[in-house]
């Protein structure tokens, strides 16, 4: 797409220079008629068509779910000026809630299901998939997969209000093992409260 | 250039120019003339355009080096939505209808727009707008929740005073926007001199006509959308609010529906200034006359389906993501239509190299870029990565910036000897490289800031995300560009001395406004020319000679009357000859009295809001009055080519009752958003009514709506009795019209006030009590109307008939009469089809 835009422009500002500053008397000659008609109808029509054929079938790829494994399913709240991240509840242990953290399983997919406690805001982690608006009062979901273990970093992609800037989101991507190690430690860490079950946030600065 | 004196055209022009010229000092106020009014939308836009670059400044500085600290959180916030307002709302559109203002009579060969207490109401709404939400900033609440007021982070628990600032402000302009439009459809329609059958019109008046026909259907979702917010945010109807059956995605449907077409607003009429310098440089008419004006008709068509485009990430279905990709795709064939328009016709020529052609060159590098990365982001699964980030900043400012800034520096560089006399050229040049060069600085980078990664609105970013260099050279860009736009201004303040005085049509351009002397006379033509080619001035040589002699039509005006032609919409025959009003203050009072009840209501006072709703009200019935009413019973006059055409006010179909149509059209489309928003209320909801509401019993509304109905049989009978001359019986189908839908007054008032279900409750008590309060306002401004008919034709005062003025009463009450009965269908009828499930 990139180089096919460029080759556009060079050639459309080539043509208009041309036109412009080579002397009339040796300059080729083109019917105008063909000019405007190939140019302006033709060549776009035939362009763009495959462009849209190409883009509606990625499209629904995108969006369709990956692979046939059962994705995990975690519930984000994204609010002012913070993402929440909700773990399933086990039967027994401690639910878990990590805060500006996302810690998900490697090579595994991942859906989340966004929502939000006040303004729109928007779920973006541009190394993972693009964006996904969180809505009040809209339910929302979006798959995701880190096919390698790593940090990634992700933020609010939507203007929410005064620190929208500072709403970023740290994606720690584990091995399975890793992962399930994390899970099972944190939801049978005793603590009275949420609180130190939250992994320190990237940033907190309000 | 002024002609010897002897051929009686000084004379001639002494005569005219006391009719028609703006008074100097204080007085100046009360100009309504299209070239006073012109100038003063342009020079106002411009200094709009300063400030927004100024505050463009300011973000480009804050987002220089990472971890800024010159602007805080919050007015960088302020500084970005005031930036884009200013830049969209008081700077593109304004400045466009400014040129249209000025250049559409001159082109058309008229001599001034139809309606010129119009257009100079329309400046004054556009001026307090602007002064009432830049006045946010005295009060230290600027609006800071983005120029494009997302819900609910723009409702009242999210957001300050600022919100209340823009919806004003930018309401009050926008009422100025629809009024520019009406009058310039009109005035396109009806007043183009005697010949210029419609396929000979210049092209530009051919955009103008399309951009504000899309004005016309456009504006009002927004204007809607503005409305419902603020009755949200001050009196708690719940539009917007997902907890009270709101829906937040309500807002930007109406925003968008909107805000695309708005781009073709802003992007149209400059396209139309490249239409009319292209060909004069070229040294030869455009090529593809026909295959343009499709192009024009079909974008502007299009427009309106690509709204959903700005909302690929809110995760509608993937199904209309298809359809408004294709619509997106699909615009890019008319715009690259005129692309190679434009080239074939300097490719087909022989091009002089100018200050306005470098301009327009530059356009096309810039916009063909823009074009691209427009298709591009059109491109769904793309535009789930480059949506909100800068990628879209780059690509919104190579269209906007590229498709319109440089088409009007290349305008008000190719016009400039209409309005002072004289030329700039070699000066010209260096404006154009600092402006090009820094555009490009600032913006090439940008599209691979936001591959990076870096979100739009953020006020500030970290180290080490790859940013920081892209930044540093886009804000060095935007300072070149600043140095650039500055470079304009000393160079048009030093050209009013230095420049070279031009010569009679300097440019050897084909199209009417260049057969004026400079600058141009208030009147334009010292009489109106009969034209037979679309380059009259290229077929014709001699014809402004001839025009200056008063060899046209209207060539022998009295003194203190303003005469134009009126013709007709397709052949541009002569039909009737206008008498338009001369200077006078009502339109700068009507205007002051809006801007009372615009305070009034900022500021919570809803008397003094009231006060000054009865004011303008007032200050519209003395302008409506005095209308009509010129002294002359004269009934028609001889126009020239020996033609006898009646006066305006003689004609069953005056140029008031094209501008009624007009405003229909704009008003239906104000109420087609509502019907809108109902729907879309009605699809969100779990049930209709919703769970815990009754039915509203309809059996007296039923009877208020048939009232009605037989009200309009009865102004029909009158207005076609007033047709036959019997004023006695039209004076009682008037009358017992008025008493009819007193009784509709009366139910909808009840309902409207004391109706069980409530406003604040749920959405759907706010939405039915907006349809009521609607069609009650529309109602009432319907018997203002035809009482002040009535007392107008009361035959005790001698008064001329006009014979225009009952159907135009007629006009406005059917179609009230009409959006009553909807309103009924929908608030009453409508749940008991739809059910409890939904």
């Amino acid at each position: 797409m990139l180089a096919g835009a460029i080759l556009i422009l060079v050639l459309v500002t080539a043509m208009a220079l041309y036109a412009v500053y080579r002397d009339p008397q040796r300059r080729a000659t083109v019917s105008p008629k063909v000019l405007l008609l190939g140019g302006g109808l033709v060549f776009p029509v035939v362009v763009l068509t495959a462009l849209l054929v190409y883009g509606l079938a990625l499209m629904g790829e995108l969006r369709a779910p990956h692979g046939t494994e059962s994705p995990m399913e975690l519930r984000v709240v994204a609010r002012q000026w913070s993402w929440q991240v909700h773990y399933p509840e086990k039967t027994s242990g401690r639910p878990v809630v990590l805060e500006n953290e996302l810690r998900i399983p490697a090579g595994r997919p991942v859906r989340l299901n966004l929502v939000s406690e006040d303004v729109i805001h928007s779920f973006w982690v541009p190394s993972l998939a693009g964006k996904m608006d969180v809505i009040p009062g809209h339910r929302r979901q979006i798959t995701i997969q880190a096919d390698l273990p790593g940090r990634l970093r992700g933020q609010c992609a939507e203007f929410c209000g005064r620190n929208h800037a500072r709403m970023s989101l740290l994606v720690v991507a584990e091995s399975a093992e890793d992962f399930d190690a994390w899970l099972a430690s944190a939801s049978a860490t005793p603590s009275a409260h949420d609180d130190t079950t939250r992994a320190t946030s990237p940033r907190t600065d309000r | 250039m002024s002609e010897p004196a002897d051929d009686g055209s000084e004379a001639l022009h002494e005569r005219l120019e006391q009719t028609w010229a703006t008074p100097p000092g204080w007085r100046a106020l009360s100009g309504v003339n299209h070239t006073t009014v012109g100038l003063r939308f342009i020079i106002t836009g411009f200094v709009f355009f300063l400030i927004g670059g100024v505050l463009a400044m300011l973000i480009r500085t804050q987002l220089s080096i990472p971890q800024n600290n010159v602007l805080s959180a919050g007015e960088y916030n302020a500084a970005f939505t005031l930036h884009g307002t200013a830049m969209m709302f008081f700077f593109a559109v304004p400045i466009m209808e400014g040129f249209a203002v000025y250049l559409l009579p001159k082109m058309i060969g008229a001599r001034d727009l139809i309606f010129p207490r119009l257009s100079a109401f329309g400046y004054w709404c556009y001026l307090f707008g602007g002064i009432l939400l830049f006045s946010s900033l005295l009060f230290g609440t600027p609006p800071d929740s983005g120029w494009f007021m997302y819900t609910p982070l723009s409702s009242a628990p999210y957001s300050g005073a600022g919100a209340d600032f823009w919806l004003l402000g930018v309401t009050f302009a926008e009422i100025s926007a629809v009024a520019a439009a009406i009058e310039l459809i009109v005035s396109i329609l009806k007043t183009r001199t005697a010949g210029m059958a419609i396929h000979r019109m210049p092209l530009f008046a051919w955009y103008i006509l399309v951009t504000a026909v899309m004005i016309v259907f456009a504006f009002p979702p927004l204007i809607l959308g503005s409305i419902l917010l603020e009755l949200e945010r001050a009196f708690g109807l719940p539009f917007f609010d997902p907890t009270r059956g709101g829906d937040a995605l309500l807002w930007q449907h109406l925003f968008w529906l909107f805000g695309h077409p708005e781009v073709y607003i802003i992007f149209l009429p400059a396209a139309g200034i490249v239409s009319t310098i292209v060909p004069t440089f070229a040294r030869r008419p455009m090529v593809g006359y026909s295959w343009v004006v499709l192009a024009v008709i079909g974008t502007g068509f299009l427009s309106f389906g690509l709204w959903v485009h700005h909302m690929f990430t809110t995760g509608i279905p993937l199904l209309s993501l298809g359809f408004f990709a294709a619509a997106s795709m699909a615009v890019a064939i008319p715009t690259g239509m005129q692309v190679f328009a434009w080239l074939a016709t300097l490719w087909s020529g022989r091009p002089v190299p100018s200050v306005p052609l470098l301009f327009i060159l530059g356009f096309l590098f810039i916009f063909v870029l823009g074009g691209l990365t427009g298709v591009m982001v059109a491109f769904v699964p793309f535009d789930w990565q480059a949506h909100d980030s800068h990628f879209v900043v780059a690509h919104l400012h190579y269209v906007l910036f590229g498709g319109m800034v440089f088409p009007m520096f290349a305008g008000l560089y190719y016009w400039l000897p209409l309005m002072t006399g004289r030329v700039s050229e070699a000066t010209g040049r260096i404006v154009f490289w600092l402006i090009f060069i820094g555009f490009n600085l600032t913006f090439l980078p940008m599209h691979l800031t936001g591959l990076l990664g870096m979100p739009r609105r953020v006020y500030t970013y970290d180290e080490g995300l790859g940013w920081s260099t892209l930044n540093l050279v886009s804000t060095l860009g935007g300072f070149i560009t600043a140095i650039g736009v500055a470079a304009f201004v000393l160079d048009y303040l030093a050209h009013l001395r230095y420049g070279r005085r031009a010569t009679e049509n300097v440019w050897n351009a084909g199209t009417l406004e260049w057969a004026m002397r400079y600058p141009v006379p208030s009147y334009n033509f010292a009489s109106q020319p009969r034209v037979e080619h679309r380059e009259p001035l290229w077929e014709d040589a001699d014809l402004a000679q001839r025009l200056a002699r008063g060899e046209g039509f209207l060539g022998h005006p009295p003194t203190s009357r303003r005469e134009m032609l009126v013709t007709d919409t397709v052949s541009g025959e002569p039909e009737q000859v206008a008498i338009l009003p001369g200077n006078t203050f009502v339109p700068l009072v009507a205007a002051l009295c809006l801007a009372v009840f615009f305070f009034g209501f900022l500021a919570k006072l809803y008397w003094l809001a009231g006060l000054g709703a009865a004011f303008a009200l007032l200050a519209f019935l003395v302008w409506a009055w005095r209308g009509g009413d010129t002294p002359d019973t004269e009934r028609s006059l001889e126009a020239g080519e020996g033609r006898v055409l009646p006066l305006h006010h003689a004609s069953a179909s005056p140029p008031g009752w094209w501008g009624t149509v007009w405003t229909v059209y704009a008003d239906a489309a104000l109420f087609g958003s509502l019907v809108f928003a109902y729907f879309y209320l009605w699809a969100v909801a779990p049930a209709w009514p919703p769970p815990g509401y009754a039915s509203i019993d309809w059996l007296l509304p039923a009877a208020g709506v048939l009232a009605l109905i037989a009200s309009s049989a009865a102004v029909g009978w009158g207005a076609s009795a007033a047709r036959s001359g019997k004023t006695a019986v039209s004076r009682r189908a008037f009358g017992g019209a008025l008493a009819l839908s007193l009784a509709f007054v009366a139910v909808q008032t009840m309902l409207l006030f004391g109706s069980e279900v409530s406003a604040r409750e749920h959405a759907y008590g706010a939405v039915v009590h907006v349809l009521w309060g609607y069609c009650l306002a529309h109602v009432a401004i319907a018997i203002v109307m035809a009482a002040f008919h009535l007392v107008r034709s009361n035959p005790k005062h001698d008064r001329p008939v006009r014979v225009g003025e009952p159907r135009i009463v007629a006009l406005f009450w059917h179609y009230s009469v009409g959006l009553a009965i909807l309103a009924f269908a929908l608030v009453h009828l409508f749940p008991l089809v739809a059910g409890r499930s939904a």
